[in-house]
């Protein structure tokens, strides 16, 4: 069986994209996927910083740079935004299913169009991030989408504060979709599944917290 | 049953980020808010002057006031036309000088007479004193030449003779002084005469021109504008205040296509109720500076009319720098500045009195002073505040006072300082604590040789910030 690689059905449709998946035997537009969500990632990554998301420690340099100075750093920010868009994907992609291929016994392959679902959410959280940063003059800190907002309420610990903004409902959404497929392309108990998934997403959280903690200036 | 579930998730997440929207955006809220800020500005050093533009009409500086004194008698003959150049000097009108000159007549015949009654008595002394020297007073210093009449002299003197010689020259030099004296009297009563004469011409005590001559002799008899011009301008209820004297002003002649400048040299703060219909209207002078022409009343044509009733005449005025037009009736006349005004380009035209001014007065000035545009400026309870962003990458609501202000230019006098970096606010930011802020990227701004200007490691950190934050 022939499956046609579609991440919009693999988000929308899970259940019938779940059962072809683990039907299927040959993939159709699986390179052309991986290289439009490169492309994809690659764009909304440029958008968003060049419209100033995440800038927020180079602003501080604004009133003692000229213009022009301080654009010429801009650039760098955003070639390290470059950069960064394209880990994100290999992230989610290859070292994922690397994850899930070592630890869970699954197929490389099946692995890599899962986790093209589980990108195409983080992608479109990204997507609907930019105008609600810019029209609602916030930052990740206090992202609707997170726990965030209610962590400023209940707590000042800053590490508290960047660890629960950086848990939002698309990263619940992601989880629960990852182990949705899971528990059908691998065989194995469901609980190993669960606890195999928790710890590859405990792992992003700490990575993703820990970077929205993380001040690079203070190495420098 | 798994529809169920999937609506329920879906409402639990709607709920979810209304509530975070809520808490976010409600007064007060704890939550950290990142300002986007669009565009920003640094504040320059500028000029900022106040101004107010009006429009006004040339007229004459000062008008002096020249009045018929009855006592010196009647009015012989007025020497000037109305619409004369005048001078200082320049003879205005004559009394009527009769009177003096019958004076002067009989005067003058008395002095002839007394001068032929002095040479008389000369005549007379030279006479007598000849005849003393005949006699032999001092017979050595006229041996030599009167050998033979000093005979007969010496026959015929007798000292009573002498005596009586004598007496007569005394006489005839009393009569010679009294004479003297009258006569000097007499030069005295004829200079005064003079005088008087002189005094019979009045002449005109500045330079300007006849504006006014009346007939009836009636105060004042002719009045004269002087030749500098002054600007009257149209100054409303509202800006009364503000016009002070010593304020600088400019001035625009549409007609004349020339500019000039001047300053305020008085302020008229009584109505003109003539042309006050629904406001009342103020006025006030202009001395014009050194660019006005002053000479170049002289210029115009004497026969011109110099008491402007109406704009069409006035246009009329102006345009009579070409006499034929002057003398055309009204309407051609009209038709004339149409033309001229368009074709006649030439330079340094005269400034007549009744053209029309465009005005522009410097109220208030403040010279390289940090300046703010008025969109950046958030005003809330009579305060004003910029967002500025500060080192510490916060833009923080800052109040300020203000100087001068006008057309949305806004001088600083505290608060901000220049090259102060200060949000645009046309996007309507508002924070009430000092929050962080990001920027979007202006590649206009972009110069390549800033990013190879950059050490290495700051390369590298600048990319390390994008890569990581």
């Amino acid at each position: 069986m022939i499956l046609r690689i579609n991440p919009f059905r693999g988000i929308f449709t899970p259940a019938v994209y779940r059962e072809m998946l683990a039907e299927a035997e040959h993939y159709k537009r699986y390179r052309l996927s991986i290289i439009l969500l490169y492309l994809a990632s690659i764009l909304i990554y440029m958008v968003g910083s060049s419209l100033g998301i995440g800038s927020e420690s180079i602003s501080k340099e604004l009133p003692t740079l000229t213009d022009s100075a301080f654009e010429a750093r801009k650039q760098l920010f955003l070639i390290g935004k470059l950069l960064q868009a394209l880990i994100i994907p290999t992230i989610f992609l290859y070292l994922s299913s690397l994850y899930y291929v070592a630890f869970a016994n699954g197929q490389f392959r099946k692995m890599m169009i899962m986790q093209m679902n589980v990108l195409g959410i983080f992608l479109i959280e990204k997507i609907l991030l930019i105008p609600l940063f810019l029209g609602l003059n916030i930052g990740s800190a206090s992202n609707v989408f997170s726990f965030g907002v209610i962590a400023q309420y209940i707590t000042s610990n800053v590490i508290a504060i960047d660890f629960l903004s950086e848990l939002t409902i698309f990263r619940v959404a992601m989880f629960f979709l990852s182990f949705f497929y899971l528990t059908k392309l691998i065989e194995g108990r469901k609980q190993t599944l669960f606890v195999l998934n928790v710890i590859l997403y405990v792992i992003y959280w700490i990575f993703a917290g820990f970077i929205s903690y993380m001040k690079i200036e203070f190495f420098f | 049953m798994k529809k169920w579930s999937k609506s329920i998730i879906a409402v639990l997440a709607i709920v979810f980020v209304l509530c975070n929207v809520y808490l976010l955006l409600k007064e007060n809220s704890k939550a950290e808010r990142t300002i986007n800020v669009r565009d920003w500005t640094r504040v320059e050093k500028d000029n900022v002057k106040k101004l107010f533009y009006t429009k006004g009409v040339t007229e004459p500086e000062s008008e002096t006031h020249v009045y018929f004194d009855k006592r010196k008698g009647s009015l012989d003959k007025i020497l000037v036309k109305e619409g004369e150049t005048v001078t200082a000097g320049t003879p205005l009108f004559v009394y009527d000088a009769q009177k003096l000159e019958d004076k002067k007549a009989v005067l003058e015949d008395r002095k002839e007479r007394l001068q032929s009654e002095m040479s008389s008595v000369e005549n007379e002394i030279t006479e007598l004193q000849q005849i003393k020297q005949q006699a032999p007073v001092d017979t050595a210093k006229t041996e030599t030449e009167n050998k033979k009449v000093k005979v007969d002299v010496n026959i015929d003197t007798s000292p009573i003779i002498d005596s009586n010689v004598q007496q007569k020259i005394a006489a005839a030099q009393t009569e010679k002084s009294k004479l003297e004296a009258t006569l000097t009297e007499n030069d005295a009563k004829l200079s005064r005469i003079d005088e008087q004469l002189q005094d019979l011409n009045v002449v005109s005590p500045v330079d300007g021109q006849v504006t006014n001559i009346n007939p009836e002799l009636q105060d004042p008899m002719i009045t004269i504008a002087s030749a500098s011009s002054a600007v009257k301008g149209n100054l409303p209820a509202t800006r009364v205040h503000e016009v002070q004297e010593g304020q600088a002003v400019k001035l625009y002649s549409p007609l004349l296509d020339q500019y000039y400048t001047g300053e305020v040299s008085q302020v008229i703060a009584i109505p003109d109720y003539k042309t006050a219909k629904k406001e009342p209207m103020y006025s006030f002078l202009v001395k014009l500076g050194n660019e006005s022409d002053n000479s170049a009343i002289e210029d115009t044509p004497t026969d011109e009319p110099t008491r402007i009733t109406s704009e069409a005449e006035e246009n009329t005025t102006e345009t009579s720098g070409n006499t034929d037009a002057a003398k055309n009736p009204d309407k051609q006349s009209k038709v004339n500045l149409n033309n001229e005004a368009s074709t006649v380009t030439e330079k340094e035209k005269p400034l007549l009195l009744g053209t029309k001014m465009d005005m522009q007065v410097t109220l208030a000035e403040a010279l390289q002073v940090p300046v703010i545009a008025s969109k950046s400026i958030e005003k809330e309870n009579k305060k004003y505040y910029v967002y500025q962003m500060t080192k510490n990458g916060m833009v923080r609501k800052q109040p300020i006072q203000i100087g001068v202000s006008y057309k949305k230019k806004n001088q600083v006098i505290e608060g901000i300082l220049t090259k102060d970096t200060i949000v645009t606010n046309e996007q309507n930011v508002k924070v009430s604590d000092p929050s962080p802020f990001i920027t979007p990227s202006k590649s206009e701004n972009l110069n390549k040789k800033d990013i190879k200007a950059l050490p290495s490691i700051q390369k590298a950190k600048y990319i390390l910030i994008g890569l990581f934050e």
